[in-house]
């Protein structure tokens, strides 16, 4: 629509050049930029300052990002979010602040002053604080409040950690709904001293965890004015590691409790809050990742006693793992088969085996499932394996021998693996572990063997019935399209119809008359792809008259006769109408009436249809030396051969 | 449509004013009878060729051949060859219901007088113009033709001149469909026409109705390029040398019509879809 002449562009160009310059000019001053940005998930107006280094925009000196939106919140609901501070070449540094609001309005608007005002509704989350180098550094909040009509309902949310350099220092605390935590660190960031956690609902309840330089050496729960205290890394160890305080961390500590033989379990009030925090922590540092180059984690650090794994351990782990996971999905699939689940109501055998594989699961793979998840975390080299490996068959050691009850009478029935002396279960050792979960896994392989027999007949005969459905329908499908073409057909089409109705009635008996289940499932499947192509063939059957006449029409052209001063239609390329109307309609009315098979069903159609199409084809071709071979050819399968060569010649 | 029409009605126009002239100038050179006179009816047999040979969009070859024979005492019935009969044309398809044509005709005469001791060849030379219209009626076609012959002639007596006439001819012909609603391939059809030529020249005096034709036809469209006719005429006119005495023909006439079209033309049709 718009047209530039040529004088126009280069002006475009000699401008964008000429704007090009001062930036060229003044690469190390800061420039401002006010516009759209976007940072991951955050769009919205951005305005800062930046440089031009190597060509590429580096943030330097005052940033903000905002969005909100007037429109949406008196509309429905508004997310807005706010990021503002500074950044030296490329860092983040200085005060910074976060804010991500939900909101929602009554769409009551007041004029206050000169401003207008709307009360909101919802949720706001504010961070704020120092960074240094891209890293926490002073005191940082982290506040989630409920607003109700623009005003503070209640602090969802809050914690206050100081840094140094990224390291958190001293006293922090934080609190959520539930708990409220205080605790200190040491300046290397690792947990000192007791953290204690109160109850929000009942202040008088507390957990405290006493660590000694980042090692939780007890946990401490006083509720209702009993004191228990509760060792976690009590023992000295020969090795330790620090690590973060992380959901890692909670895991080791479940366990180390578990294996301690206390019926003491961790609550989830403390952990989650320490988890609510980090995950504050984590959006924050990916929005500032994504503008520069921060490391914004809180970096709460602890210590753990180190197990290291040697090579024996390590394999003999891999392969409980690959065994129990190989058990577990065959269990599991078995269990689920609808097919199973249908015989084991009528057949005796296969509800024994249902009962056993239930039983092989709780006994022996369930239990394994924490060890599993703890090697899929690579957390085993925190854990004391031989008092984890003790306590994990804790409530029940399995036996080789699974007694299911048979029925209510009481009356049991075991399954034992046929070879299961080859099975040594003796001791809690990775060992015994290992077989024992080979034990599993064979005895899965076992039980899906003894099924599968069963479960294929029975899948056998439901899809023999599903077959059968199909073929009845098919026929009677046929059945009505006959009869309501015949009519209108002569004789030799009458007949062609009446033989591919016998075709389909001989099938059928032959098919009725298969014993093994096999054939038959083999013969049904081919008969339905038969009775497909016995439909097409009655369709293209009763469309020949049609088709017949519209190619009689096409090969017509109109012409101009003198001595009657009349347009009059004239037969064109007649040795092709010819061939086609004397020839092979007869040749395909023939093959209906004679040995019509499913096999030869199948080729008649494709040569009726090849036929049709190709006589619509051949009208607009260049069919002269065709026209010459076909003067003598009087075989339809050579006249349709040369009919495709014709085309395909074509086509090259 | 209306100035084909006009065209055609002044055609007749002069052609009838043209025959009163020749009436008003009538000179009596023979004695006429007091009652008109008319011969006995010789027959004849004619074989008629026509072709009409596309030859561009717009035009084509008229090529017509006959033979005609004649009775004689010896050669009752079929008769001895009278004439060979070459009448050519260019012709001009202004629609697909008019055309013109502009041409000429060699006519070799035999003379058929068994007493004759003249000469047995002559050739009789012409120049002819032709327009025909063709009009659908019902499922029939009706067809007016007026042809316009410049005749030089000559007797079978040695030495003798070329005598020099004008003929003019209309035919109206009807062609009716038997066994179709329209002429189209391999349909029968029956065909009656009336021509009527007349005369005129310094040698004709007192006869200047030369003949009447009136003929059925009945023909077979074998194709729409290939038609085959046959049909009986009688005819009737005044002895050229006498007016009083009225010569009588009863003639036998077979026709072939064939009209190829040679042209490498992927449709042959349109070119001469014109105004209609």
């Amino acid at each position: 629509m718009f047209q530039f002449d040529k004088n126009f562009l280069l002006f475009i160009v000699g401008m964008m050049i000429a704007l090009q310059l001062p930036f060229q000019a003044s690469a190390q001053q800061n420039q401002r930029y006010t516009g759209h940005l976007t940072v991951g998930p955050y769009a919205g107006r951005a305005d800062y300052q930046y440089i031009i280094s190597d060509q590429d925009t580096i943030y330097d000196g005052a940033f903000q990002l905002q969005r909100s939106s007037l429109e949406a919140l008196l509309d429905k609901e508004d997310s807005s979010f706010l990021f503002q501070g500074g950044f030296v070449k490329g860092i983040p540094d200085g005060d910074w602040k976060f804010q991500f609001g939900e909101f929602k309005s009554d769409s009551q608007t007041k004029v206050i002053d000169f401003e207008y005002r709307v009360r909101i509704t919802g949720v706001q989350e504010q961070g704020n604080g120092s960074l240094k180098n891209g890293k926490p550094h002073g005191l940082w909040n982290y506040t989630v409040n409920q607003i109700k009509d623009s005003e503070i309902e209640k602090t969802l949310f809050k914690s206050e950690v100081t840094f140094e350099n990224g390291v958190p220092q001293r006293n922090f605390q934080m609190e959520n709904q539930k708990v409220i935590l205080v605790g200190r660190f040491l300046r290397n960031g690792l947990a000192h001293d007791e953290w204690s956690s109160y109850d929000v609902e009942a202040i008088e309840n507390t957990e405290s965890w006493f660590f000694e330089e980042g090692l939780l050496r007890k946990i401490q729960v006083i509720e209702n004015g009993k004191i228990l205290d509760i060792p976690v890394f009590a023992t000295s160890s020969d090795d330790y590691e620090v690590i973060n305080l992380d959901e890692n961390y909670i895991q080791i500590v479940r366990t180390a409790l578990s294996n301690s033989k206390t019926s003491f379990q961790l609550k989830d009030g403390l952990p989650d809050l320490l988890l609510e925090n980090e995950g504050f922590y984590k959006k924050i540092d990916s929005i500032l990742n994504r503008l520069g180059t921060a490391d914004f984690k809180s970096q709460f650090k602890v210590q753990v006693p180190y197990f290291a794994l040697d090579s024996l351990e390590t394999k003999a782990i891999n392969l409980i793992v690959e065994d129990y996971k190989n058990a577990f999905s065959n269990a599991k699939s078995l269990l689920q088969n609808s097919q199973l689940n249908i015989l084991k109501r009528s057949d005796a055998d296969a509800l024994f085996y249902y009962n056993s594989l239930e039983r092989l699961s709780e006994s022996f793979l369930e239990p394994l499932e924490p060890f599993v998840s703890l090697s899929e975390s690579r957390l085993l080299q925190y854990i004391n394996r031989s008092e984890y490996i003790n306590q994990l068959w804790f409530n029940e050691k399995p036996s080789k021998e699974i007694i299911v009850p048979l029925d209510s009478t009481g009356r049991n029935r075991s399954f034992v693996l046929p070879n299961a002396q080859e099975f040594d279960f003796d001791g809690n050792t990775l060992a015994s572990m290992q077989e024992r979960v080979r034990y599993a896994k064979q005895s899965v392989l076992f039980i899906q063997g003894a099924l599968s027999q069963q479960l294929t007949s029975a899948e056998r005969a439901q899809a023999l019935v599903t077959l059968e459905e199909q073929l009845i329908r098919q026929n009677e499908t046929l059945v009505q399209k006959i009869k309501s073409v015949q009519d209108s057909l002569s004789i030799p089409f009458q007949n062609g119809l009446s033989k591919i109705q016998k075709l389909a009635d001989i099938s059928l008996s032959t098919y009725a008359s298969t014993k093994n289940a096999d054939e038959k499932l083999t013969y049904g499947k081919q008969l339905t792809s038969c009775f497909e192509d016995l439909l097409k063939l009655v369709d293209a059957t009763a469309n020949i008259p049609e088709q017949q006449e519209e190619i009689s029409q096409l090969y017509q052209d109109a012409i101009w006769n003198p001595f009657m001063a009349t347009v009059m239609d004239e037969e064109v390329k007649k040795r092709i109408t010819t061939a086609y109307h004397k020839i092979l309609i007869p040749y395909f009315i023939q093959e209906l009436n004679g040995n019509l098979t499913c096999d030869n069903a199948t080729k008649l159609l494709a040569q009726m249809n090849n036929t049709y199409n190709q006589l619509k084809a051949l009208r607009e071709a260049d069919t002269k030396k065709l026209e010459r071979k076909l003067r003598k050819e009087e075989n339809p399968l050579e006249i349709m051969k040369l009919f495709q060569e014709q085309l395909t010649d074509k086509g090259k | 449509m209306k100035v084909k029409y006009s065209i055609f009605v002044s055609l007749i126009f002069i052609l009838f004013c043209g025959s009163n002239g020749v009436f008003a100038q009538e000179e009596e050179k023979e004695v006429l009878p007091l009652e008109s006179k008319y011969k006995d009816p010789t027959t004849k047999v004619w074989f008629n060729t026509y072709g009409n040979i596309r030859i561009g969009k717009r035009f084509f070859w008229d090529a017509q051949t006959h033979f005609r024979f004649q009775e004689t005492e010896a050669t009752p019935y079929i008769g001895q060859v009278a004439q060979i009969y070459n009448r050519h044309a260019i012709g001009y398809i202004y629609s697909k219901k008019t055309n013109f044509s502009l041409g000429g005709v060699v006519r070799i005469n035999f003379n058929t007088d068994e007493n004759s001791t003249d000469r047995n060849v002559v050739p009789e030379w012409r120049i002819w113009h032709q327009y025909q219209f063709a009009m659908p009626l019902y499922s029939a076609m009706i067809y007016h033709r007026i042809r316009i012959e410049h005749r030089w002639t000559q007797s079978f007596a040695e030495n003798s001149n070329y005598i020099f006439r004008n003929r003019w001819r209309y035919m109206f012909r009807a062609k009716i469909p038997l066994n179709s609603h329209k002429l189209k391939a391999k349909t029968l059809y029956v065909s009656p026409e009336a021509e009527l030529i007349m005369q005129s020249g310094k040698q004709v005096v007192a006869s200047p109705m030369e003949d009447l034709r009136l003929t059925t036809t009945l023909g077979y469209i074998a194709t729409p390029r290939l038609t085959f006719a046959a049909g009986m005429m009688y005819s009737m006119g005044q002895d050229l040398s006498n007016g009083g005495i009225y010569k009588q023909g009863w003639t036998m006439r077979f026709h072939m019509y064939f009209s190829p079209d040679f042209r490498k033309v992927k449709n042959k049709l349109p070119e001469i879809h014109f105004n209609d």
